[in-house]
């Protein structure tokens, strides 16, 4: 019974065994295995039967060593000699399909000195362990800082190198010290770890930028900080920070080095502006008179000397055109213009013009012009003259003996236009081959000691190529070595049908022609004063000068005058200042005199400037006597026409547009440029100019002083918000007028006056307004 | 964020000043004449008050004095005259107003010293 009970409970045993995932062995006094439990097979992969013995030893061991130091060990403590441990331990097993897996081992001595020793499958558990310290590794060994912050962003765990980065222990920066150490201010900080929760928990972003920060180190230095925050476990997120204080540093200095660039550039344009005027206006005098000397008697040699003076004067001022042309060239800002010309002529004059120099170089300089050559052409002279003479100079300058020759014929045409080419052969030096692709560049000149032997500047050919592609032509040069280069040109010349003769001859021919008028000249230097003086009385005009802008103002308000010659740098007042003034005058007998600017600003912006300011025409120093007399001429007999016709449809409208009352330069700037407060500005101001008016008729109709005098201090500062100078002194004496009751007798002309300007400041500023909303 | 409440009849001067001190960060209640002043003063307790002189209804004199007398209020009062108040200038100081600005101003110092009153 007792048998069959003891069987019955080892039965149940086995049951147990085999149910529970358990390797359970057991073992004889020399280590031979006599029990292995069926589960082994499950955990292991071999049969249970093929472990017992030697075997299990053999199969499972990871080695042969470390399987007897176990078996050694078994036969210890079964032989008494060493006691078994209870504690368990880790010892891995070979798997039958070569794997391995860990066991976690409890050995036991039963008290029928059996040894069973427990294994369980620990490898997964023992897996998750290894990556646990993979990644426990990797987090100790990062460069970015890793952060693991709870939902109110304090911080829980902050990796190593966040000492190793900002110089801040972890104890030092755990929970909320983080965002008082490293933060300016606690509103800050509280907007950050605001803006951080959103993000990271409702995928929301507002304006405060998460997403990289300057922090102070403990050293006290400073690093960008680049963050990503994501999601962690548990209603926690994580931030991982990398340095780019490299990166950041570099794009500021990026930022720097595009300024600096900027403004340089800007400087040189402004250099080149500064210094083209500095030079022209001596040179101004130069060639002036020079002009007048040449007009008086000399004899054969003074003539010629100062012919040469006058060609040297035309060659600086030429090359400061060259460099001017190239700046603007450079910066797209030169415009073609399209007008009527005489081609032959202008031909014949460049090549009269270069001659002088080929003659001093005893060499001869041919014209060719084919007859099939239309003579008025569409174009711009200008430009075309300064391509030729271009070329024809550096033809003639690389020329020593022999000739050059200037070859003109259509070679094609369109309806609207002709092609025509131009052929500028030379027998000179030539071009070595591997510069000819070259010589169009700026600065090159075909040997870097051609200009010791030559001189020049290098820009022509570079201004040449510009220009040329500029009226959407072509050219191309062809040279040998030695005995000379052909420039070939191609360009397109709009058709014109009329053959009128310029009127520019006509005008030579009329030179000395007596224009009398009366002109008031506004110029501070004294030689252009003394020289546009001489030249303006030869023609019998009467001149008066004035030193500068407020003495032009005044004689220009005292005296009538035919016409204003204005300069437009000056010292106490400038001529644009001086001009609109003028033009803004309440006599219309002074607004209208026509004022022509003298400038030796060529830029287009200064001739917009000079139009803004009420100025008729314009005219460059240093100026050619036949222009000046041209313009003269022009605006000496449009003074007739206006006075013959008192209503002219046309000139009150301009002098309209061009006084404004209203001047928002200061709203403009207050309102720090945002169109749509300037805009509700307006629409406040256009609202109250309606109420003002209603209160002026009412009060006045009432006499109601002192409803008058609040209206008009209500309104006082928005005239002055506004700019409307005009009106000011108005607004003003009628404000005390109608705090004092007194001398009232004019209050209705000034109200009329008043209400005048204001209708007009209101259609100015819808239009403004309109313009606003085109922005 | 600090309240200003700032009472001026010209809309458009008011409007240009409560853009530029937004801009710096207050707050601005415009009145457009005394007795919407002092409603908005007693409803938000601004931290400053900016004030014409002249203006509708209740002058800004009056508006000192209640703000001084019957509230028994001590937040600085800056207030604006034109030209010909030099007077009345004087009577605001005594009533309690702390600075005083003469039309036309510029709106950038009134910003400075609207800052530098807050500040002490």
């Amino acid at each position: 019974m007792a048998k069959s009970e003891d069987f019955e409970k080892i039965n149940f045993s086995e049951l147990l065994l085999n149910e529970v995932n358990l390797i359970v062995v057991s073992s004889d006094e020399k280590g031979n295995i006599n029990y292995v439990s069926r589960a082994t097979e499950k955990i292991i992969g071999y049969d249970i039967g093929s472990l017992l013995g030697k075997q299990w030893w053999e199969k499972t061991s990871i080695s042969i060593e470390e399987g007897l130091k176990f078996k050694e060990k078994i036969c210890n403590i079964l032989s008494g000699e060493i006691e078994v441990d209870p504690k368990p331990y880790e010892r891995k097993l070979k798997c039958k399909d070569g794997s391995y897996k860990w066991i976690e081992w409890r050995d036991s001595l039963s008290e029928n000195n059996i040894f069973v020793s427990v294994g369980v499958d620990i490898s997964d558990w023992k897996k998750t362990e290894e990556i646990k310290m993979q990644s426990d590794t990797i987090i100790n060994n990062v460069d970015s800082m890793i952060f693991v912050s709870d939902k109110e962003g304090k911080i829980l765990f902050a990796s190593p190198s966040v000492e190793k980065m900002l110089g801040y222990t972890e104890s030092e920066i755990l929970g909320d010290n983080w965002w008082r150490i490293t933060y300016e201010s606690e509103h800050q900080a509280s907007k950050v770890k605001n803006a951080i929760y959103n993000y990271v928990f409702y995928q929301t972003k507002d304006f405060t930028d998460i997403s990289k920060r300057r922090i102070k180190t403990k050293s006290g230095d400073y690093k960008w900080i680049e963050w990503q925050l994501s999601k962690g476990v548990n209603e926690t997120y994580i931030s991982i920070g990398t340095d780019i204080t490299n990166r950041i540093s570099s794009e500021i200095e990026l930022k720097e080095a595009k300024e600096t660039a900027e403004k340089s550039l800007k400087v040189k344009d402004e250099f080149l502006s500064n210094m083209s005027h500095e030079i022209r206006t001596p040179l101004n005098a130069l060639i002036g008179f020079t002009d007048l000397l040449l007009e008086s008697d000399l004899n054969q040699e003074q003539q010629e000397h100062l012919e040469t003076m006058r060609n040297s004067g035309e060659i600086l001022l030429s090359l400061i055109n060259n460099v001017l042309d190239l700046a603007k060239l450079d910066s797209n800002k030169l415009e073609v213009e399209n007008i009527s010309f005489d081609l032959y002529k202008c031909l014949h004059d460049i090549v009269k013009l270069m001659r002088l120099r080929a003659n001093e170089k005893s060499i001869s300089l041919d014209l060719k012009i084919d007859p099939n050559t239309p003579k008025q052409v569409f174009g711009d002279s200008t430009r075309l003259g300064q391509i030729l003479l271009n070329l024809i100079g550096n033809a003639i300058k690389f020329t020593n003996e022999g000739s050059v020759v200037l070859l003109v014929k259509k070679v094609g045409e369109t309806e609207e236009g002709s092609n025509i080419y131009f052929e500028i052969s030379d027998t000179g030096i030539g071009i070595v081959p591997n510069k000819i692709n070259t010589v169009f560049g700026v600065f090159t000149q075909a040997k870097s000691d051609t200009s010791r032997i030559y001189g020049g500047t290098g820009l022509g050919l570079a201004i040449v190529k510009k220009l040329v592609t500029l009226f959407k032509g072509e050219i191309k040069v062809q040279s040998k070595f030695g005995e000379g280069s052909v420039f070939k040109m191609n360009l397109m010349f709009d058709k014109d049908e009329t053959k009128t003769i310029s009127t520019k001859t006509n005008v030579i021919e009329k030179k000395d022609e007596h224009l009398g008028l009366k002109i008031l000249l506004v110029e501070d230097n004294k030689t252009n004063q003394l020289l546009a003086r001489i030249r303006l009385e030869r023609w019998g005009c009467e001149v008066e000068i004035a030193n500068n802008g407020i003495e032009g103002v005044k004689a220009a308000q005292q005296k009538s005058y035919d016409i204003i010659l204005m300069d437009i740098q000056m010292p106490v007042m400038d001529g644009y200042e001086a001009a609109k003034i003028i033009k803004n005058d309440l006599s219309k007998q002074i607004a209208k005199i026509p004022i022509i600017a003298m400038t030796a600003y060529t830029a287009k912006e200064d001739i917009e400037k000079a139009f803004e300011a009420g100025m008729n025409d314009y005219i460059f120093k240093p100026f050619d006597a036949k222009d000046l007399y041209l313009l003269l001429n022009k605006y000496g007999n449009l003074k007739d026409e206006i006075d013959n016709k008192e209503i002219d449809a046309e000139e009150p409208i301009k002098i309209e547009v061009q006084q404004r009352y209203t001047d928002l330069k200061f709203l403009k700037q207050e309102t720090l440029n945002e169109s749509s407060i300037l805009k509700m500005l307006i629409e406040l101001f256009i609202k109250d100019i309606g109420e003002f008016l209603v209160v002026l008729d009412n009060g006045l109709k009432n006499k109601d002083w002192d409803l008058l005098h609040k209206a008009t201090h209500k309104i006082k500062p928005s005239v002055s918000m506004f700019g409307i100078s005009k009106l000011e002194p108005t607004i003003h004496s009628l404000m005390n007028k109608f705090a004092k009751e007194k001398q009232l007798e004019d209050v209705d002309d000034l109200v009329g006056s008043c209400k005048e300007i204001l209708s007009i400041v209101k259609d100015e500023l819808l239009i403004e307004l309109k313009n606003l909303g085109n922005e | 964020m600090k309240k200003i409440v700032l009472a001026e009849d010209n809309s458009t001067l008011s409007l240009l000043l409560k853009f530029r001190l937004e801009k710096d960060g207050y707050q601005v209640l415009i009145a457009e004449d005394g007795k919407k002043a002092i409603e908005l003063i007693e409803e938000h307790d601004p931290h400053l008050i900016l004030s014409d002189i002249m203006m509708p209804y209740i002058s800004g004199l009056e508006v000192i004095s209640h703000v001084r007398n019957k509230l028994k209020k001590q937040m600085p009062i800056i207030v604006f005259s034109a030209a010909g108040q030099e007077e009345m200038v004087l009577k605001a100081f005594n009533l309690g107003a702390n600075d005083f600005m003469g039309k036309p101003f510029s709106p950038n110092e009134l910003v400075i010293r609207v800052k530098r009153l807050l500040s002490i």
